[in-house]
C-alpha cells in the first residue's frame, strides 16, 4: 500500500471516530435525561411520552450547550494566557508559519499564531471553523526547537485544524459539558427534593414504585455517565494525535522532523505552568507528565489521558514512513538561545 | 399509471441532482488548482526578485564569479518569461541548480559568509524556496484530486459529458534539484 492509500484510510477513520464520538456521546445524553425525567416523576416508562419528553429534552439540552460551545475557543485562548503575536516580533516563526499554510493551501485563511509566555514546549490549536482557528505556542517551544522540529510541530496544530478536529473536540467537550450539568441537576434534585417527595410519595400510587426505580438508575448514571463520556472523549482525542502527526509530516515531506521534535519534546520534562483539565486534550503533548509505570494509577492515568505516550506516536510514525525515517540518529543541536530574536 | 410517472419523475430529479453534484465537485476542484497555481505564481515571483540582490551582494565579494552570475542570471530571465506548468517547472529547475553552483561558491568565501546581508538573504532564499516547494506540494495535490475525480467512475461520465480539460502536474525531475536548497540553509 502507498503513503497515501495509508494517509487516506486514516482520515477515513477519523471521520469515523468523529461520527462515533458524536453519536455516542448524544446517546450518553439522552439516556441521562431519559432517566433525570424518570427520577422527577415523568412517566418515561410509557413509549410515546418517553420518547418524545426524551428527544426534545436532548434536543433543547444540546442546542444550549452548543451556543454555550461557540465561545470554546475564546475561552481557551484566555485560558491559556495567549497572546497574539504580531510579525514584526516573530518573524521566523511567522516564516514558519507561512510554510504550513502554503502546503496545506490555506494561506487565504491564514489561522491566527498567538504565543503563551511558558518554558514548557508545547502547542494547541483551537476554533470553530477554519475561518476561524487559532493557533498558539509556547516561548519554550519556540526558543527549544530548531527551525524545522518548530515547523512540524506548527503543522501538526494546522493539521488538527484540515482534519477538522477542533470543531468535533468542542462539540464532544460540549455534550461531556451537558451530561456533567445533568448529573449535577440529578444531584440537586435527590438533595432538594427528598423531603418534599416523601410527602407526596404517601397519596401516590404505583407511579412512586416507577420513580424509585428511577431515583435508583439516577444514582449510577450519575456516576457512570460523566465518566462514561470522558472516556469516548479521550480514546477518540488520542486517535486524532497520531492522525495530526501523519498528516503534517505528509504536508511538509518532512516525517523526519516530526519524529526529532516529538522525540526532543519527550526528553524535556517541563511541566506547563499554567493549564485547565478542561482543556489538556487540546495541547501538542499532554501539559503535565503522567506516570509511565506499570502500576494500578499509572495504567489508569493512561487510560484517562488525552495523548497517546510519545514513544507509540513516534513508532507509528516511523511504521507510516518505513524506511525513511530514523528514530536513534542523535537529535540535531537545539538553537542557541539569542537566534530567534524572540523571549 | 400515476405510479409509474411519479417513479420516472423521482429517478429523473435523482439523475439531475447527481449530475449537479458531481459537476460542482469537479468545477471545485478545478477552482482549487487555479488557486494553488496561483500560489506558485506569487512564490515563484518573490524568489526571481531575491535573486538579482542576492547576486549583487555575492558580487561584492567575488566579483570574478562572472560565469556564474551570467549562469544565474540568464537562468532567471529564462523562468521569466516561459509560461505554462511543464516547461515552468523546466526553467525553474534549471534556475535552482544554477543558484546552488552560486551558493557552492559562496562556501569559498568566509568574508561573505559572515556578511549580516547575506546572511539575511540566505534566511529569506531558504524561507523562499520552502514557500515555492509547499505551494508546489499542494498544487500537485490538488491536481492529483482533480484527476481522480476525472478519471474514477462516476464522476469520469460527467468530466465526459462536459469536457473538463487535463491539468499538468508541476514536476521537480532529478533529487539532486529537490535537495539544492536545503542543503546550505540549515
Amino acid at each position: 500500500m502507498s503513503a497515501g492509500s495509508v494517509y487516506d484510510q486514516l482520515q477515513r477513520e477519523n471521520k469515523r471516530a468523529s461520527r462515533f464520538l458524536l453519536i455516542g456521546s448524544v446517546l450518553i445524553a439522552a439516556v441521562m435525561v431519559w432517566v433525570v425525567a424518570g427520577a422527577m416523576g415523568v412517566p418515561v416508562l410509557d413509549p410515546v411520552i418517553g420518547v418524545s419528553v426524551t428527544a426534545v429534552g436532548t434536543a433543547v439540552g444540546l442546542l444550549f450547550v452548543l451556543a454555550a460551545a461557540r465561545s470554546g475557543p475564546s475561552i481557551a485562548l484566555r485560558a491559556a494566557k495567549a497572546r497574539e503575536v504580531p510579525r514584526e516580533e516573530a518573524p521566523e516563526l511567522h516564516n514558519l508559519f507561512d510554510e504550513v499554510c502554503v502546503a496545506a493551501g490555506i494561506m487565504g485563511t491564514k489561522p491566527k499564531l498567538y504565543v503563551v509566555d511558558d518554558p514548557a514546549p508545547n502547542a494547541f490549536a483551537t476554533g470553530r471553523s477554519l475561518e476561524d482557528s487559532h493557533v498558539v505556542v509556547t516561548t519554550g517551544l519556540i526558543e527549544r526547537l530548531p527551525r524545522y522540529e518548530l515547523r512540524a510541530v506548527l503543522a501538526h496544530e494546522v493539521a488538527h485544524i484540515l482534519n477538522d478536529d477542533i470543531r468535533t473536540v468542542t462539540l464532544a467537550v460540549a455534550t461531556a459539558g451537558l451530561v456533567a450539568l445533568l448529573a449535577d441537576v440529578m444531584v440537586r434534585f435527590m438533595i432538594l427534593g427528598g423531603g418534599r417527595r416523601g410527602g407526596r410519595s404517601s397519596g401516590g400510587g404505583g407511579g412512586g414504585g416507577a420513580q424509585a426505580l428511577f431515583l435508583l438508575l439516577g444514582v449510577f448514571a450519575m456516576i457512570l455517565a460523566p465518566l462514561a463520556a470522558q472516556v469516548i472523549r479521550f480514546a477518540v482525542s488520542r486517535q486524532r494525535e497520531y492522525l495530526a502527526d501523519a498528516t503534517a509530516a505528509d504536508l511538509l515531506r518532512d516525517p523526519q522532523s516530526m519524529v526529532n521534535a516529538l522525540r526532543r519534546i519527550d526528553s524535556d520534562h517541563t511541566n506547563l505552568r499554567e493549564f485547565e483539565v478542561a482543556t489538556a486534550h487540546l495541547w501538542f503533548e499532554e501539559p503535565n507528565d503522567t506516570d509511565p509505570g506499570h502500576g494500578r494509577a499509572a495504567k489508569m492515568a493512561r487510560r484517562f489521558a488525552t495523548h497517546p505516550s510519545i514513544r507509540e506516536r513516534v513508532e507509528r510514525l516511523a511504521t507510516l514512513n518505513a524506511g525513511t525515517v530514523r528514530t536513534d540518529a542523535p537529535l540535531p543541536p537545539p538553537p542557541p538561545p539569542e537566534s530567534r530574536g524572540y523571549q | 399509471m400515476l405510479w409509474f410517472a411519479l417513479v420516472l419523475l423521482l429517478l429523473l430529479v435523482g439523475i439531475v441532482g447527481w449530475v449537479v453534484a458531481g459537476y460542482n465537485r469537479l468545477v471545485r476542484s478545478r477552482v482549487r488548482i487555479d488557486e494553488a497555481w496561483a500560489q506558485i505564481d506569487t512564490q515563484l515571483q518573490r524568489r526571481h526578485d531575491l535573486i538579482p540582490n542576492l547576486v549583487n551582494t555575492v558580487k561584492g565579494y567575488a566579483a570574478h564569479e562572472r560565469e556564474t552570475f551570467e549562469e544565474v542570471t540568464a537562468a532567471r530571465a529564462k523562468a521569466i518569461s516561459v509560461q505554462g506548468p511543464a516547461d515552468l517547472a523546466e526553467a525553474e529547475n534549471g534556475l535552482t541548480q544554477a543558484l546552488g553552483k552560486l551558493l557552492a561558491i559562496t562556501e569559498n568565501y568566509p568574508e561573505l559568509k559572515a556578511d549580516q546581508n547575506f546572511r539575511q538573504l540566505q534566511e529569506e532564499l531558504a524561507h523562499t524556496e520552502n514557500m515555492v516547494a509547499g505551494a508546489r506540494g499542494h498544487y500537485n495535490a490538488s491536481v492529483r484530486d482533480y484527476d481522480t475525480a476525472r478519471k474514477v467512475f462516476p464522476t469520469s461520465v460527467i468530466a465526459g459529458m462536459f469536457n473538463f480539460e487535463d491539468r499538468e502536474y508541476f514536476e521537480v525531475e532529478t533529487v539532486e534539484v529537490r535537495q539544492a536548497p536545503n542543503v546550505s540553509f540549515e
